[in-house]
């Protein structure tokens, strides 16, 4: 296999495993085994495709030429293996729970439902492979819309108002903020391709970076930036199996990678002329996650909890990629707490949705005071609620202390302790709304009243929960080996 | 001070068919009558027919328009023949608020 | 001895695309029953079609043959025969269509809509060659009274189309009158009636010639449905739901903003009035594709949105010829092919369940699945998503924009898009989303051969702007060639 053939397979096999899931929507377990069988085939090519890229081998595709100078072509580079094969290896945990839930909640179409997910799943590959700008922002656009039948699944009253703001969100941003930056970095460079070290770099005054940034920042409205993230807590409508697709493994995670590859491509570490539109998004996004962890506190029901919690965890990542932009020597510490943070984010996220997800299909419960004393009865799904509440707070060791460690330093270093002050107290805010909420679902004495599926969760229920909580004590052991496989990213390429 | 070259007959003569084209476009897209606008139709290509031929241009481009005047005449008044039959009305407005009001009426299935 | 009437009708395929409409349309009208008439008229439009595609294929292949007069009253130039093509194949798409369509007005007048549907064609085509400029607005007239008609005859079905009527014969009337007006004005100051002329005269009189030609891209501006101008064409097409819109929507629209195309490439070319007209274009492309896309997000009925997106489009191809570069005049045709895709795709799908307001679009994915589809590609090409040729003409347009310094163009292109998302994005929402209200739910689509050329040219939209190498070829071939071949 050639790291060309493994990238076709990772992006191809999530489209033919829709169309197979639509066609073959009966028997569900022939469904269930084709979205299972293939998620696991795509997350398998993502981990050759990170051996390949540990080996020095490299890979590019060229779908199409749509524009003279532009062509929707992928690549592989050590950022986007990495998050693929997180992502993708997430997906496989979350393909055994999706299948659960189906069965358990009895959704409706579940096979329209498994479909888009396998379709969003295709997207973020595609923002993460993405060679440049253009196929950036049509994989960008493409997840959007894979997405949407997701949020507006149920096609209720309250579904559909929600699925309306999250595509004029997402497409608004995109094509009023992200669309413009892009022609205007063509305008200045001429190429759209990602380069080491930055396509910008040498090629702008301060003002333009300074303006691009917020643009390019500001129209990447996945990464749930405010005033831009009304799509996150408008998302919390959609079933649980579409949640965990949203808010940990697509378009969250997709917003996180397309602002780390814009910052480290577009722009380049440390490039100082954007310095000043960079302190002033640290702010924004430093605010934000305080006020964002401070809204979940005030959110009783768990999805919207959840969504805050998240957007303020996704956040952490755009404030690391900025901080690469910083003049110094921390700018790689940034990128590289940026990329911990979309790794700890995914495997935490996943874990706290898919054990909500858990909880809703057997006891039909989703208020937070409902939770109290349920890990009593479901010991394993809140064994690892409560790793991964662990992890959103950022207690060592599990994968979000790194990210927080090295985000903290790179603030530090980078001589803005407040940025520091801020990511802290996002992640006391954090310990606040999750840690209570797990030690009373953990300590608290077993409800008596009736469940809704009295015999318990499934395995398939509840082995994804824990497999994917196991998943946020990885980084505890491959840190070191992460931080040597991404180094190409943040190193320019030796001169010829 | 305006030379007499500048006042011929007919400049004269192009600038008052440029006008009467200009009062008949006005008749003919704000008049609230489908008569009265057809008739507008008519000045305004009249006063076309009035402003080419000051201006000097061949026979055929005049034969050309008057053909033209002469289509739209017809068109014009088999349109308002076919307005009456059908809404029992020539002023625009009330057409107007017909349609608007079989465009809220829903469909019977 | 059939090659030799091949090459015959190849030397002469300018005035072939003229005459082979034209025949077709006599013929429909003596065949009398409705289907035979269709065979015919497919048949005329099909022959048109293939010698506009095979001539424009010739002109623009690079053999660079100087055909540029055809005897004394044609002259054929890059835009014309590109325009010609597309104008070409998009009649004979409509006349398919419309087969749909026959028994919606009376089996009787069926003939006769065909005949006026090839009419249109054939004046638009002889527009985009004519040399003189009094036959341009005689064949512009032909055209649009054959549009005139074809609107009132569908009053069969719904009273509504009258009204239509009577707003394209008042509006054309005065853009008829300001073409001529404007016609006398340029032939007074450069002594000549020729367009090509125009380029190459020395104009003593530049305020006269200038104000000519504003006249006569007034007068186009209006037949091409540029807001603020358009107010006939949502009320033409807006109560039209049958596969005739397409001729009305589609057709007519398409031939009026082509040759406007072809009248600027001239007027822009003239030093001493290409900058007013320059101006000129420049404000009305800015007003309608301002005005088109408001009015476009707040419409209620499927066929006037897409009129409305039609004339914020038709602002988008203005904006690109008022750059008066030849990568300006390439931008502008890919947005003409754009603009025709995506409003067949639009107006085909609502012909095929007979959709008027946005109401009856709920659950239209369900009962009408392939019109639905149809419906979202030309949505998404109209947002100017990526890879569909929507994206591709705004891409040119900005980087022709952009290359020449005028920024508030490209932002205009990112206004039209964005209110793209709106309006499209509302449309899919829908369809996909929304269950049939209970007076429309029995309704099912129609299921007619006739309708797949809506469906081929949605599917055409994303195919092209997957791969547009030949069209961006043969566009930038044309705008090298702006005014005739000779030069």
């Amino acid at each position: 296999m050639t790291p060309e053939i493994a990238m076709f397979c990772v992006l191809g096999a999530p489209v033919v495993q829709a169309l197979l899931v639509m066609l073959i929507p009966k028997p569900p377990g022939l469904r269930d085994l084709i979205h299972i069988g293939f998620s696991l085939f795509a997350a398998s090519c993502a981990v050759y495709l990170v051996s390949a890229v540990a080996h020095g081998q490299t890979g590019y595709i060229v779908l199409a030429r749509p524009l003279p100078n532009v062509d929707l072509a992928f690549e592989i580079d050590p950022l986007g293996a990495m998050m693929t094969a997180v992502l993708t290896g997430l997906g496989v945990l979350h393909a055994v729970h999706a299948a659960g839930v189906a069965r358990a909640k009895q959704e409706r179409e579940p096979s329209r439902m498994l479909a888009f997910i396998a379709l969003a799943m295709a997207g973020v590959t595609a923002v993460a492979f993405s060679a440049n700008l253009f196929s950036l922002f049509v994989a960008y656009q493409a997840l959007a819309l894979a997405a949407f039948p997701l949020v507006a699944h149920r096609g209720d009253s309250e579904a559909r108002p929600a699925a309306r703001a999250f595509l004029a969100t997402l497409l608004a941003s995109s094509v009023g903020c992200f669309l413009p930056a892009i022609i205007w970095t063509y305008a200045i460079s001429g190429t759209l391709d990602f380069q080491v070290g930055g396509v910008l770099a040498g090629r702008v005054d301060a003002l333009t970076a300074n303006v691009l940034l917020v643009f390019y920042v500001m129209g990447i409205a996945m990464a749930a930036i405010p005033p831009m993230h009304r799509w996150l807590p408008a998302s919390s409508t959609g079933p649980f199996p579409a949640l965990v697709t949203i808010q940990a493994l697509a378009v969250l995670p997709a917003g996180g990678i397309g602002v780390l590859k814009v910052v480290t491509f577009v722009f380049g570490v440390g490039m100082a002329e954007a310095a000043i539109a960079a302190q002033a998004l640290i702010v924004l996004v430093g605010v934000g996650m305080i006020v964002a962890a401070l809204i979940a506190l005030s959110k009783q029901d768990i999805r919207e909890r959840l969504a805050y919690s998240c957007m303020a965890q996704s956040l952490a990542v755009v404030m690391g990629a900025l901080l690469s932009l910083q003049p110094g020597h921390f700018g790689p510490a940034g990128l590289f707490a940026a990329a911990l943070q979309i790794i700890a984010l995914s495997c935490s996220a996943a874990t706290l949705l898919m054990g909500a997800g858990t909880t809703a299909a057997i006891t039909g419960r989703t208020k937070v005071a409902d939770y109290a004393g349920l890990g009593r009865v479901m010991p394993w799904t809140f064994a690892g609620f409560a790793i991964a509440s662990a992890s959103m707070i950022g207690m060592p060791p599990f994968a979000g202390a790194w990210a927080k460690l090295w985000l903290i330093t790179a603030a530090a270093g980078s001589g803005l302790v407040w940025a520091a002050g801020l990511a802290a107290g996002a992640a006391i805010l954090t310990f606040a709304h999750l840690g209570p909420l797990a030690a009373s679902a953990l300590a608290a004495r077993a409800p008596t009243d009736a469940f809704k599926r009295p015999d318990g969760a499934s395995i398939l229920l509840a082995a994804p929960v824990i497999l994917a909580a196991a998943a946020t004590l990885s980084l505890l052991v491959s840190v070191n080996s992460l931080a040597e496989f991404l180094a190409p990213i943040w190193t320019a390429r030796a001169a010829p | 001070m305006v030379s007499g070259a500048a006042l011929s007959v007919d400049f004269l003569l192009a600038a008052g068919g440029a006008t009467l084209l200009l009062i008949g476009a006005v008749a003919a897209l704000l008049s609230g009558n489908a008569i009265k606008r057809v008739g507008g139709l008519l000045i305004c290509g009249l006063g076309s027919v009035a402003a080419l031929a000051a201006m000097g241009v061949g026979n055929a481009a005049l034969v050309t328009v008057i053909a033209l005047l002469f289509v739209y005449a017809v068109l014009g008044t088999a349109l308002v023949v076919r307005l009456q039959e059908s809404y029992g009305a020539i002023e625009t407005p009330e057409i107007d608020g017909a349609d608007a009001n079989s465009d809220g009426r829903e469909p019977t299935s | 001895m059939t090659p030799a009437y091949l090459d015959l009708a190849r030397a002469h395929a300018p005035l072939l695309m003229i005459v082979a409409p034209l025949l077709g349309a006599a013929l429909t009208l003596v065949t009398g029953a409705a289907r035979v008439s269709w065979v015919v008229a497919c048949v005329a439009a099909g022959i048109g079609a293939y010698a506009a595609i095979d001539f424009a294929s010739v002109v623009l292949g690079g053999a660079g043959q100087a055909i540029a007069g055809v005897g004394v009253a044609l002259f054929v130039d890059g835009v014309g025969s590109f325009a010609a093509a597309l104008l070409a194949s998009v009649a004979a798409v409509t006349i398919l269509a419309v087969g749909a369509s026959l028994k919606d007005s009376g089996a009787a007048v069926a003939p006769l809509a065909l005949a006026l549907v090839l009419c249109i064609a054939s004046g638009w085509i002889g527009a985009l060659v004519a040399r003189d400029l009094i036959a341009i607005v005689a064949a512009v007239e032909t055209a649009w009274l054959a549009s005139v008609g074809l609107v009132m005859l569908n009053a069969q079905r719904g009273r509504g189309a009258l009204n239509g009527a009577l707003r394209m014969l008042s509006y054309g009337g005065v853009g008829a009158a300001f073409m001529l007006l404007g016609a006398g004005m340029i032939a007074r100051a450069t002594g000549s009636f020729a367009i090509d002329a125009l380029p190459l005269a020395h104009i003593q009189a530049h305020n006269l010639a200038a104000a000519g030609a504003a006249l006569i891209v007034l007068g186009l501006a209006v037949k091409g449905a540029v807001a603020p101008m358009h107010a006939w064409a949502a009320a033409a097409v807006g109560r039209l739901p049958t596969t005739y819109v397409l001729g009305i929507g589609v057709l007519s629209v398409l031939g009026a903003l082509s040759a406007l195309v072809r009248f600027s490439a001239y007027a822009i070319a003239a030093p001493e009035i290409g900058a007013a007209i320059s101006a000129t274009l420049a404000v009305l492309g800015a007003a309608s594709v301002i005005v088109g896309s408001v009015q476009a997000v707040g419409a209620r009925n499927l066929l006037r949105l897409t009129a409305y997106a039609g004339a914020s489009q038709a602002g988008c191809v203005l904006l690109s010829i008022a750059l008066g570069s030849p990568a300006g005049f390439a931008a502008a045709l890919m947005q003409l092919v754009a603009f025709s895709a995506a409003a067949m795709a639009l107006y085909g799908g609502a012909a095929a369940g007979r959709v008027q307001s946005l109401e009856m679009l709920d659950g239209y994915g369900q009962r009408a699945p392939l019109a639905s589809a149809a419906i979202t590609l030309g949505a998404l090409s109209l947002m100017g998503a990526p890879l569909t040729i929507g994206f591709l003409g705004r891409w040119r347009l900005v980087e022709a924009g952009v290359g020449a310094g005028w920024w508030w163009a490209a932002a205009l292109v990112v206004v039209a898009s964005l209110a793209g998302v709106f309006y499209g994005g509302r449309l899919i929402e829908r369809m996909y989303f929304r269950r049939a209200n209970a007076a429309y739910a029995g309704e099912r689509g129609v299921w007619r051969i006739a309708l797949a050329p809506a469906l081929i040219v949605a599917i055409a939209t994303v195919t092209i702007g997957v791969a547009p190498g030949f069209l961006l070829r043969a566009a930038a071939a044309a705008s090298l060639k702006l005014t005739g071949l000779a030069s």
